[in-house]
């Protein structure tokens, strides 16, 4: 299928969403006009662009998707199933829409529609939705903006410190085979406020399907946000997914992507630290095999003085998997006494793995603390030697090996309520991985 | 329990050990002493099963078995243990996590049940007090960042918790000073009994101050070149090993 082919489904879903927009404020139909038009103007990328050099689309872009209206009914226990270690902060998404009759929130926490907001916080949302980036929108977030349905809406008032996680939890289920979902979530915490989300993709089926999330955050002077991103989709899935975080003065955020799932991943972050003493820490750990292809990218944009930004990223890769790490940071002249830093290192468990690493840092302030670093290893032939000379078998010598490796980046992130979790999907992915790499 | 006869191992092709033989019953302690390079490393790892080191020629059994034939960890399973001269860094994996999974390991090879975190805890404490270790040690990364007398005990520590019948000690004593000598050889002291071996590597004598051998070996070019008792020991170390070379000239090749 051609590049222009591909688009034509697209392009004929926005002619519907378009002839249905009388009752929506104009500011977004002309918001979904200029990213359509992006849309349009860019096409889906190729490896020819620079920023996807090492990710083929093709797969994406032969398939044909539909764009599914159904919502199934789950069952009480697939139900209880997703809720597992969500406390009194619940939020669920089933194809792309949100479920309001699943979902519940502790007080002060507003959470709706993303469709619903648009009317009833019009003034709110418009300066925000689809314009977090100064860069604008690439082809996929340009195409989920124009194609904007429904979606979360979060806000955190000035001052709430939300008690416990709020989990998003973002699941397909029955789907038509080839379904497309446009999941679109918006967040504004207010000043000094504080929450920890818990976002998780996941399945419970076996189709093939293409989730094109974006995630928009806004952080006010002062907010602290703790984030973390689960990526379980299923191995037939497609996950293309663009966060973009706004700070103001002295907020902080700090994430986690953890990405098992999917066939092809693209996990796009970008942060802009818009104002003096912002900071962000952004941790990652992604586990491949198969033919997965797993492709993280982020961007940190240092504006003002004094921010602080740390980045810290792991691979392991077994199979014929392939891991992709793009890793800007973007320091402006005005940033000075920005303290960057950025750490990428993989581990890979087969001949046939590979990883593309690719640093990048660009800094125009002179008053600057900057590093960073990237590693590709493998097992150390030494250290299972070791292992097994105190009669711990091969295969598990390999698996205490990997996962000490996997450990360092939960161990050290700030995300300390995660750890458990993480840790028990690691080990999951694991066993899947070392077995995939005997093959 | 340890029978090895004519043994010739290579390491990328080059000969190492050229023609080894060494009886070791249960309950002797048996010191290998010899300059540096002289293939007691060597000799050390080719037991343990190290991939690196070939067996060219020759035997060795391990209670009658030929132990050659075994995996790595089916040897440390039956029984062999080898102390190493530079213990393996093993970050993200907290040593607690480590030496119960060895521990547990030796136990299925027994028949016996695994013991259980708090099982293992208090089993362990036991074992920590005979290396004077604190228990900040296990949850610490296997040896990583550890001095090199912590790594030291932290290997006499495994030793005492997989409870080998042959415990092969690879240069236990370099790098440790006088005190931490004490505490690992007063270690090994207390293990000792006498169903239990010991082979101990050493360049130097004074770890014999504090561990009396059975018999003393001087390996040299790849072949053990002088046995005796352990006044041998003395006598290498106020001779060194020059007198023996010109002793036992034409033997070394």
């Amino acid at each position: 299928m051609s590049k222009d082919r591909a688009m034509d489904p697209y392009l004929r879903a926005f002619e519907i969403v378009k002839k249905n927009a009388s009752s929506q404020p104009v500011w977004l139909l002309r918001l979904r006009e200029e990213a359509m038009a992006t849309f349009t103007q860019k096409g889906f990328p190729t490896m020819k662009d620079e920023a996807w050099r090492y990710t083929d689309l093709a797969p994406i872009l032969e398939s044909s998707f539909d764009f599914d209206g159904a919502i199934p009914k789950l069952s009480l226990e697939t139900l209880e199933g997703l809720k597992r270690n969500s406390g009194r902060n619940f939020l669920l998404v089933v194809n792309g829409k949100f479920s309001r009759e699943h979902s519940f929130v502790e007080e002060g926490v507003e959470a709706m529609d993303l469709a619903d907001a648009i009317v009833s916080r019009s003034d709110l949302l418009e300066p925000y939705l689809g314009r977090c980036l100064a860069s604008g929108h690439d082809a996929f977030s340009a195409l989920n903006t124009g194609l904007l349905k429904q979606g979360l809406y979060i806000r955190i008032s000035d001052n709430l410190i939300v008690k416990e996680p709020i989990h998003i939890v973002s699941y397909v289920y029955a789907a038509r085979a080839r379904s497309v979902f446009q999941v679109r979530n918006f967040l504004a915490m207010g000043k000094k406020s504080k929450a920890a989300i818990v976002e998780t993709h996941t399945a419970g089926s076996g189709e093939s399907y293409f989730t094109n999330a974006v995630m928009e955050i806004v952080l006010e002077e002062g907010a602290r946000m703790e984030h973390c991103k689960i990526q379980r989709e299923n191995s037939d899935a497609f996950h293309i997914a663009m966060s973009h975080v706004v700070q103001r003065r002295e907020s902080s955020f700090v994430s986690f992507a953890l990405s098992t799932g999917a066939r092809l991943m693209r996990n796009d972050c970008r942060v802009a630290l818009t104002a003096e003493g912002a900071s962000c820490e952004l941790n990652g750990l992604y586990l491949g095999d198969k033919d997965q292809v797993l492709d993280h990218q982020t961007l940190v944009d240092h504006q003002k003085p004094d921010g602080k930004s740390d980045q810290f990223f792991k691979g392991l890769l077994a199979g014929n998997s392939r891991g992709v790490f793009h890793g800007q940071v973007m320091v402006r002249q005005d940033a000075q006494r920005t303290d960057a830093h950025q750490t990428h290192k993989s581990l890979l468990l087969s001949d046939a793995a590979r990883v593309n690493a690719q640093p990048q840092l660009e800094i125009l302030a002179d008053d600057v603390k900057c590093s960073h670093g990237a590693a590709v290893g493998q097992l150390q032939e030494d250290a299972i030697f070791y292992l097994r000379a105190r009669g711990i078998g091969e295969k598990e010598a390999g698996r205490m090996l990997a996962q000490g490796f996997a450990r360092e980046v939960i161990e050290r992130s700030s995300l300390g309520f995660m750890k458990e979790t993480l840790l028990e999907l690691v080990n999951e992915k694991l066993m899947q991985q070392l077995c995939s790499g005997k093959e | 329990m340890l029978e090895i006869k004519d043994l010739h191992v290579s390491v990328e092709g080059v000969e190492i050990l050229k023609g080894i033989d060494l009886k070791v019953k249960a309950g002797e302690v048996h010191a290998i002493m010899g300059p540096n390079g002289s293939g007691k490393s060597t000799l050390t790892r080719v037991l343990a099963g190290h991939p690196s080191y070939v067996v060219t020629r020759g035997s060795a059994t391990f209670e009658g078995k030929a132990l050659f034939q075994m995996a790595i960890e089916e040897r440390a399973r039956q029984g062999v243990f080898l102390a190493f001269q530079y213990p393996i860094d093993i970050p993200g994996v907290n040593n607690a996590y480590f030496l119960k999974a060895a521990v547990n390991e030796m136990r299925k090879a027994k028949g016996l049940e695994e013991l259980d975190a708090m099982e293992f805890l208090e089993f362990l404490k036991e074992k920590m007090k005979l290396v004077e270790m604190d228990e900040s040690f296990l949850s610490r990364p296997v040896n990583e960042g550890f001095s090199g007398g912590e790594k030291k005990r932290n290997e006499i520590l495994q030793l005492a918790a997989l409870n080998p019948k042959l415990a092969i000690l690879d240069e236990t004593d370099s790098g440790l000073d006088i005190d931490a000598l004490k505490i690992v050889s007063e270690g090994v002291n207390r293990l000792r009994n006498p169903d239990r071996s010991f082979i101990l590597v050493t360049h130097y004598q004074r770890m014999l101050n504090y561990i009396t051998p059975d018999h003393v070996h001087v390996l040299m070019g790849g072949k053990i070149v002088l046995s005796g008792d352990k006044d041998l020991a003395f006598k290498l170390e106020e001779k060194g090993y020059e007198w023996v070379r010109e002793d036992q000239g034409p033997r070394i090749a």
